[in-house]
């Protein structure tokens, strides 16, 4: 078994966005560590070490660890994807796609995998007048949902025909007590807090300021209390 | 020419390049909704009438299921083009079909195995034109026939010129609420009348574990 070190892969371009997707891990036979089908996955699944992706915040920035890149929206490749690389030198691409193999660490993680998982649609993926999601909407998605308390249900997300995405929170009676919306533009979000027909909260905010949206976090346990 | 027979005219040119805001701009307070009714149409949408929504699948990446969404986004259409619905009272099986058809042909297209429709909502329409809390007009809901195989069509659009985000993002929560929430959607596996059952996404006629 050997570590993994992580880096960029020039084969692949990527960006950095508001945060980095790292996967910490050991990867026992990375032969067999490569998925562009179905088969191959299952070869992935094979492998018995475990994976654990965590999604950090720009506020959160990773020092030292400059040779860590991923991005939700890589040029050249249709899906997220993450180079990992061992060090016998065998790249890895961990993209979502195959990530999905993967055991979960934390409940939030299938709606990360999710948001990121809209930057894959293109105009008209609902039909006429549809538009794909802005890339910055996503990135704001992600820093937000990666905050979310544990205490809170789970937000759920979509994406609308304008191409903004939300994270909306539905109570257990099945109604909604508001939600996000982020548009991309300047990482600016509108977000509503209601109860049945009323409205409680209407507000804008910052998407990459973390006080900013843990106050409305807080909007959210007051209406379910 | 009558008022009501302006309106239809103003109506059937809108159906070309719909904008909510230009329809309320030009007929404030929901004016539309007594435009004179087409020949063979239904007129006016009663307050007491259910609408049907198709609600869609699709898998944005590669997970082997279909996403089976329903969240208040579902109205953000009344805010831009109009929301597609069909008026149960007046719709027979043969065009629910030919409305189905057409949604999950889209979806096939876009989405392959995923795409389909995975469920209905249906909704009175005074459901979605007054805020029950303050009364206020939330949207108007339109006759709207699009052919003469598709006469009980109807949109939801929103009721005002001007929208402010945060206002549009409140009354996405406030519609969906006032549709009874989750409770309000119908999956078309558990669904016995209407024969939809074809047009859901192939992956969930044929589940392959």
């Amino acid at each position: 078994m050997t570590d993994l070190a992580i880096s960029s892969d020039v084969s692949i371009p990527t960006r950095v966005f508001g945060g980095v997707v790292i996967v910490i891990g050991a990867l026992s036979n990375s032969s067999a560590a490569y998925f562009d089908n179905e088969e191959e996955t299952s070869r992935y699944s094979a492998v018995p070490s475990k994976f654990q992706e965590v999604f950090i915040p720009a506020s959160d920035h990773l020092e030292g660890f400059s040779s860590v890149q991923s991005s939700p929206f890589p040029e050249t490749s249709k899906s997220s994807a993450l180079i990992a690389t061992d060090d016998e030198g065998t790249s890895v691409n961990l993209t979502p796609a195959s990530l999905h193999t993967l055991e979960s660490q934390r409940p939030i993680d299938p709606v990360l995998l999710e948001i990121r998982g809209f930057g894959d649609l293109v105009d008209g993926w609902d039909g006429e007048g549809s538009l794909s999601p802005d890339r910055d909407a996503v990135k704001d998605a992600l820093s937000v949902a990666s905050m979310w308390p544990g205490t809170l249900p789970l937000p759920i997300a979509d994406v609308d025909v304008s191409g903004s995405v939300v994270l909306d929170v539905i109570d257990k009676n099945g109604f909604s007590i508001g939600g996000f919306e982020f548009s991309g533009t300047d990482h600016s979000a509108v977000i509503s807090v209601v109860s049945g027909s009323k409205v409680l909260v209407s507000s804008e905010l910052n998407a990459s300021n973390p006080s900013e949206i843990r106050k409305f976090f807080n909007s959210f346990y007051e209406v379910l209390a | 020419m009558s008022d009501s027979v302006e309106k239809r005219e103003f109506l059937n040119r809108w159906e070309l390049n719909p904008c909510v805001y230009e329809l309320s701009e030009a007929y404030p307070d929901c004016g539309c909704e007594s435009a004179s009714q087409v020949d063979g149409g239904f007129g006016p949408v009663l307050g007491h009438e259910v609408l049907r929504y198709f609600v869609t699948s699709r898998s944005d990446h590669d997970l082997k299921k279909p996403k089976k969404k329903f969240s208040p986004a579902i109205f953000k259409r009344a805010f831009q083009k109009g929301m597609s619905t069909y008026r149960l009272e007046h719709c027979t099986k043969n065009e629910i079909q030919a409305a189905a058809k057409i949604v999950f042909d889209n979806q096939v297209r876009n989405w392959g195995e995923f795409g389909g429709i995975y469920g209905v909502v249906e909704f009175s329409a005074e459901a979605v034109r007054i805020n029950e809390e303050s009364g206020a007009r939330i949207a108007c809901v339109l006759d709207t026939p699009i052919t003469p195989d598709r006469m009980s069509h109807a949109d939801v659009v929103y009721s005002s010129s001007k929208l402010d985000p945060k206002d549009e993002n409140s009354l996405k929560h406030i519609l969906f609420n006032q549709i009874g929430g989750m409770s309000s959607l119908k999956e078309v596996k558990n669904m016995t009348e209407g024969d939809l059952a074809e047009f859901l996404p192939a992956v969930l006629k044929n589940p392959v574990e």
